[in-house]
């Protein structure tokens, strides 16, 4: 047998195969390997005992050698750079001004994308005046900073004009499918930007004040005040309807009472109060236009009334979001007290009873002029006087007997003036003189302070 | 030869399998070549033998001896050639030969040694090819790759009886081939002999 087997073997010897085809046999196989490598936790395992155990000699192939490429580590990097690029530059970019380096992210990144996921053209104004607002916000802080230059307030006005135009161009696009929305969207960004030219009214003012310092936001405040007289402009007839008010008012008033509990604790008791009395007013105020529009014949002046709800709303949202605008003008300045009845009849009471003491002044003046010309004037500013007393009496409009009472009482304290300009001893008692500047403060409760200010000046006028 | 799923000891697989491939190339062609009497198809076989071998390697079994597995899954292969080919009805064969115990004397290895020793393995050789393949495959694993009867009955999932009776039956056929091609050889000699004989009585 084993020489049977012996032949039978070294005669299968002469089977075998060429050189040529155990390289083709061999790379098909390697091939296959490399195509279908081991799992890389097997790999891991291996690692080590086969670097221990062999050596490079024992690679057949070029192509198989120790190369892997490393996806574990390129996956967990990749994630880390993705978290960096779209969470932590995003975030860090939220903080930047002009003229910073991640500012394109926050402007070109951020708010595109944020502008992307804003359905419906409502929100889509209420974006685009967050982004106004956001745009002076920078321009304010750059200005404080003493680093806003000219070009930077240029860049910073076209971006206004571009987000105003912007929200102005959805408003009539909103105005296509509802009209109602597209007067409240109007209402609201008319309010905001209202806010912004107030604040930037008395920054620009303070700027003029400082002799040598270039007069800084100009053109930001110009563009602002183009934008809100370029608002198209809604027929005075023209109010939206009762119920979509009412729902936009209920959205707004939640928002404010929400604004009002985040500050709660991070400004002092006075503020807060003050916030809380503004929502107070407006909640008198939603109750009486509720009460408007129980009767047919008034619903119309609840609409209007809800429309100056929903304006006041925005304006006092706008004070407590924007930073700036806080240190730039007084709560007072944009959303007045509203007085309730009682309040309303102590003031009409503390009005007339400064006119009296005015009016007892000035006769008291009068009596005792040996000027004869200015003595017969005051007597006719008396018999003037008197007659609007008479009138202030029967006057129910609280806003109309404030107007007059101011007038009244601004003409007293001008008579005064003239009395003693003209070298008589002045009868006027201290607090007398001092009457009708309460009067003035309690008048800018209900009346714009700017309108005050240009009666009283002239009732000076007219005494003089 | 392959165990259970294994987390334990994987190092150097790839080295390992190299090796292999390395050392039983040329022997799994030989054994192909010899078993399908076709060149480039046992080329064919050989490469899906091992890639079947590096597949079973990735999901993570173990695999102790190399050469026992190989030599399981290219005669698989081997099989599933046969049965597409439907040469010949190979469970036809099985239930012909397989089941056979067969008589004492093709059990006894004593016997099988005994009777190769009256062939020739140069005329074995060149006269295998015409064997059925299950005479064949035992044949060419015991006498050409050297594997012993129980290596071959865990191999073909046979008994080892089976496998012994298959070699004495496939030595004593090959050995009757191999008389027949002697004699018929004779003859033609002979009728040569005769022709050139009454070429010369002619002339």
């Amino acid at each position: 047998m084993k020489r049977f087997s012996e032949q039978l073997k070294i005669q299968s010897q002469t089977v075998k195969l060429t050189k040529a085809e155990q390289a083709d046999l061999r790379d098909r196989v390697v091939s296959y390997m490399e195509y279908h490598p081991l799992p890389a936790s097997m790999k891991t395992t291996a690692a080590p005992k086969t670097r221990a155990a062999s050596t490079k000699s024992q690679i057949l192939t070029d192509t198989f050698g120790q190369f892997a490429i490393p996806y574990q580590l390129l996956f967990k990097l990749g994630g880390v750079a993705a978290v960096f690029v779209l969470v932590f530059v995003p975030f860090m970019a939220e903080r930047t001004v002009p003229g910073d380096t991640l500012y394109a992210v926050k402007v070109q990144f951020n708010e595109e994308v944020r502008s992307s996921l804003t359905w419906g053209s409502y929100e889509k104004v209420e974006w685009e005046t967050t982004r106004l607002n956001r745009r002076i916000a920078e321009a304010r802080l750059l200005a404080d900073d003493g680093l806003l230059t000219q070009e930077i307030e240029e860049s910073v006005a076209a971006a206004v004009k571009v987000h105003s135009d912007n929200a102005k161009r959805e408003i009539e696009v909103l105005r296509i499918a509802d009209a109602d929305e597209a007067l409240i969207a109007t209402i609201a960004f008319e309010s905001s930007l209202g806010v912004q030219a107030q604040a930037f009214s008395d920054d620009s003012a303070t700027d003029q004040g400082e002799p040598g310092v270039a007069r800084t936001g100009m053109l930001i405040s110009d563009m602002i005040d183009q934008s809100r007289a370029a608002i198209p402009q809604t027929a005075s007839t023209s109010v939206p309807a009762y119920n979509k008010l009412m729902a936009r008012v209920e959205l707004s008033t939640t928002r404010v009472r929400d604004l009002r509990d985040a500050i709660d604790g991070d400004v002092d008791a006075k503020d807060l109060a003050d916030v809380t009395r503004r929502i107070e007013d407006i909640d008198r105020a939603i109750l009486a236009a509720i009460e408007l529009a129980s009767d047919e014949s008034t619903e119309f002046d609840a609409r209007v009334a809800l429309s100056e709800v929903i304006a006041r709303t925005q304006r006092l949202i706008i004070f407590m979001t924007e930073l700036q605008v806080r240190e730039e003008v007084t709560l007072e300045e944009v959303v007045p007290v509203v007085l309730t009845a009682d309040e309303q009849t102590i003031d009409r009471s503390t009005k007339m009873t400064a006119l009296d003491t005015g009016i007892a002044a000035v006769t008291a003046a009068a009596a005792g002029l040996e000027n004869e010309q200015l003595a017969a004037k005051l007597t006719e500013t008396i018999a003037a006087l008197q007659i609007t007393r008479t009138e202030l009496m029967v006057i129910d409009s609280y806003p109309e007997f404030v107007k007059q009472s101011q007038a009244a009482l601004a003409l007293v304290a001008d008579s005064l003036i003239l009395v003693e300009q003209s070298g008589a001893t002045s009868p006027v008692d201290p607090v007398a003189t001092t009457t009708p500047a309460i009067a003035v403060d309690l008048a800018t409760s209900t009346v714009d302070t700017a309108t005050t200010t240009v009666e009283t000046n002239q009732a000076t006028s007219t005494a003089q | 030869m392959a165990g259970e799923q294994s987390t334990e000891n994987l190092g150097g697989h790839e080295q390992r399998f190299l090796d292999a491939y390395a050392e039983y190339n040329d022997a799994l062609f030989r054994h192909a070549c010899m078993r399908i009497s076709d060149r480039e198809k046992a080329i064919d076989l050989v490469h899906d033998t091992y890639t079947k071998v590096w597949s079973y390697v990735r999901k993570g079994y173990e695999i102790e001896q190399f050469r026992p597995f190989l030599y399981k899954v290219l005669n698989n292969l081997i099989i599933d050639t046969y049965r597409k080919k439907k040469e010949a009805s190979l469970d036809a064969l099985l239930e012909i030969d397989g089941v056979d115990e067969g008589s004492f004397d093709e059990l006894s290895e004593s016997s099988a040694e005994a009777l190769a020793a009256t062939i020739d393995g140069r005329k074995a050789f060149a006269l295998i090819e015409e064997l059925p393949d299950v005479y064949k495959e035992v044949l060419i694993l015991r006498f050409v790759d050297g594997l012993g009867p129980k290596e071959m009955a865990a191999l073909t999932e046979e008994k080892e009886n089976v496998i012994s009776v298959r070699i004495h039956r496939g030595l004593k056929l090959l050995r009757q081939k191999i008389e027949a091609q002697d004699e018929f050889a004779d003859e033609k000699r002979k009728a040569a002999a005769r022709k050139k004989l009454a070429d010369q009585k002619n002339l």
